[in-house]
């Protein structure tokens, strides 16, 4: 069947972002650093940041040494300036916006249970999972407007939807704010063709979980508790980032997908 | 690395000649599937069959029905036969039973078997006898088609509500059942399609003196059958690996507001 009837967004560039601009927070790293090495490859051009300058130099070194296209910039998501810029650094070197990538996230040794839970550590995560998410909506999308349209990803986690092992509370709270943000989002700007979906994986191995994941208890409880019996890659939630941020995905708004081997389903 | 291609794989699509279940087929061979179209009429699956084959596609039209275990095994054999194999299952088969206007409290019995045979007892009997050869082969990718009904209420809608949450039940038992073998078992919440069936019940639930009180909107507006091929091709392909017993909303952001 003629590759030109397929929905897939391939262009003379080739692949399936092909010569759409996207920004990718965190991306020095883990899930986020997945996702830009492989959006690069389907053809996007590339702004990320990182609040780590190595990790975001290294990021784009990786792509442009595969022949693909990056700029970086050092940003701490919870800083409304420093986001800011981010977004200007896109839309000035590809003088456009086609997809915002919400990845950057943290968690803390120091998160707990609330009689525990110091108010600094609540406001540190709350503010880059969290107030970072909204950051990055708020400075990107009237350029995903000026588009004519573009694609919100963000990255909540099943810990919004089902408390677990060692996930304490504001880790889970800020994760749970996203999924409502999101919502709200893709309510307010579905009639301009923005899109926003939320990814929610399930154990997953990256350096952020690589801490607690080396208790082998840790580690045991969400294997066993994994239906497909592995805890899962970072590059299996960059391509459902992918599939979201590409026109596959075109009628699929508000939708939050968990991609956790089967881990909700009991 | 994972990619859309469904190259070399054989699918079944119930109902796969009409309406949502053809945009189904339609992605499948597109990306490269081998396609068997099921459906209640033969005639109609080997005209779609012949569409779509017309398009480039490799496509079989098979009679069924999938609310009796024999024609199902009849089925999953021609494909098997047909295909070689069979990798993807999509139970797409399903009847809304709201042209007929029920208040739960006048719903029939005749009605509620009738929606529950085909979108539930359908699903089951398909998965069960699809899934035989997936086990022997240890991979395979199972998609139910609910609906965005199985996630809320619809006044007068009792029936196809039930039975859509029902399969959303079904794919979470499957997926933990069927993971040990390679199988995924994921499903696909459709918002409003524009298709033939569904345009009539749009139009008298959205008509001035119609009884339902449907107050939602849709952000994107109504969709189109292709849009919920894109989420099965997703779901049928590699780059779906590590879901299962997920439930995939794709409704223009109709549930989200």
């Amino acid at each position: 069947m003629a590759r030109e009837q397929s929905r897939g967004a391939r262009d003379a560039r080739g692949g399936r972002l092909g010569g759409k601009a996207v920004l990718i927070s965190g991306a020095g790293s883990g899930m986020g650093r997945s996702a830009a090495l492989l959006f690069a490859r389907e053809g996007a051009r590339v702004a990320l940041c990182d609040n780590r300058e190595p990790a975001v130099a290294a990021t784009v070194d990786a792509i442009r040494s595969a022949d693909g296209e990056a700029v970086g910039a050092v940003a701490d998501v919870s800083r409304a300036a420093e986001v800011a810029a981010a977004v200007e650094l896109a839309v000035e070197s590809y003088g456009r916006l086609d997809v915002l990538y919400n990845n950057a996230g943290v968690w803390l040794p120091t998160d707990g249970p609330a009689p525990d839970l110091d108010e600094a550590t609540w406001d540190r995560i709350i503010d880059v999972n969290l107030k970072g998410t909204f950051l990055g909506c708020k400075y990107a999308i009237p350029h995903l407007r000026a588009a004519g349209g573009g694609s919100i990803i963000n990255v909540s986690s099943v810990s919004a939807l089902r408390a677990g092992k060692d996930i304490f509370d504001a880790y889970a709270a800020s994760k749970g704010g996203i999924i409502s943000l999101t919502y709200s989002v893709a309510s307010t700007w579905g009639p301009h063709k923005i899109r926003a979906n939320v990814i929610c994986p399930g154990s997953i191995d990256t350096p952020m979980t690589a801490g607690s994941y080396a208790d082998p208890t840790v580690r045991e409880f969400w294997r066993t508790r994994t239906a497909l019996g592995h805890v899962g890659a970072a590059d299996d939630v960059a391509q459902t980032a992918l599939w979201l941020a590409s026109d596959e995905s075109s009628y699929v708004t508000g939708a939050v997908i968990v991609v956790d081997g089967g881990y909700l389903a009991r | 690395m994972p990619s859309t291609s469904l190259q070399g794989k054989v699918a079944i699509v119930t109902g796969g000649g009409v309406g949502i279940g053809y945009g189904i087929a339609q992605r499948l061979a597109e990306e490269g599937a081998k396609v068997v179209i099921a459906q209640r009429r033969g005639e109609r699956a080997e005209q779609a069959a012949a569409e779509l084959a017309a398009q480039g596609a490799t496509c079989l039209g098979v009679a069924t029905d999938v609310t009796e275990r024999g024609r199902v095994q009849e089925l999953v054999a021609a494909a098997l036969e047909w295909g070689g194999g069979l990798d993807i299952l999509v139970n797409n088969a399903g009847i809304s039973g709201m042209a007929k206007f029920s208040p739960f409290m006048e719903l029939s019995d005749e009605l509620w078997d009738s929606v529950m045979a085909v979108n539930l007892k359908g699903a089951f009997l398909c998965s069960q006898e699809a899934a035989r050869p997936m086990i022997e082969q240890r991979s395979g990718r199972i998609i139910h088609i609910s609906s965005v009904m199985g996630l809320t209420g619809e006044e007068f809608a009792a029936v196809y509500c039930a039975s859509k949450a029902g399969l959303i039940g079904l794919t979470r038992v499957m997926a933990l059942e069927l993971a040990p073998f390679g199988i995924n078992v994921n499903c696909i919440a459709p918002g409003f399609i524009r298709t033939d069936t569904v345009q009539p019940i749009i139009d008298i639930m959205s008509s001035a003196d119609s009884p339902y009180r449907y107050t939602r909107r849709t952000p994107l507006g109504a969709g189109q059958p292709r849009d919920i091929g894109d989420a099965a091709v997703f779901l049928a392909s590699d780059q779906s690996s590590f879901l299962t017993g997920s439930t995939l909303v794709a409704d223009g952001g109709f549930l989200a507001c």
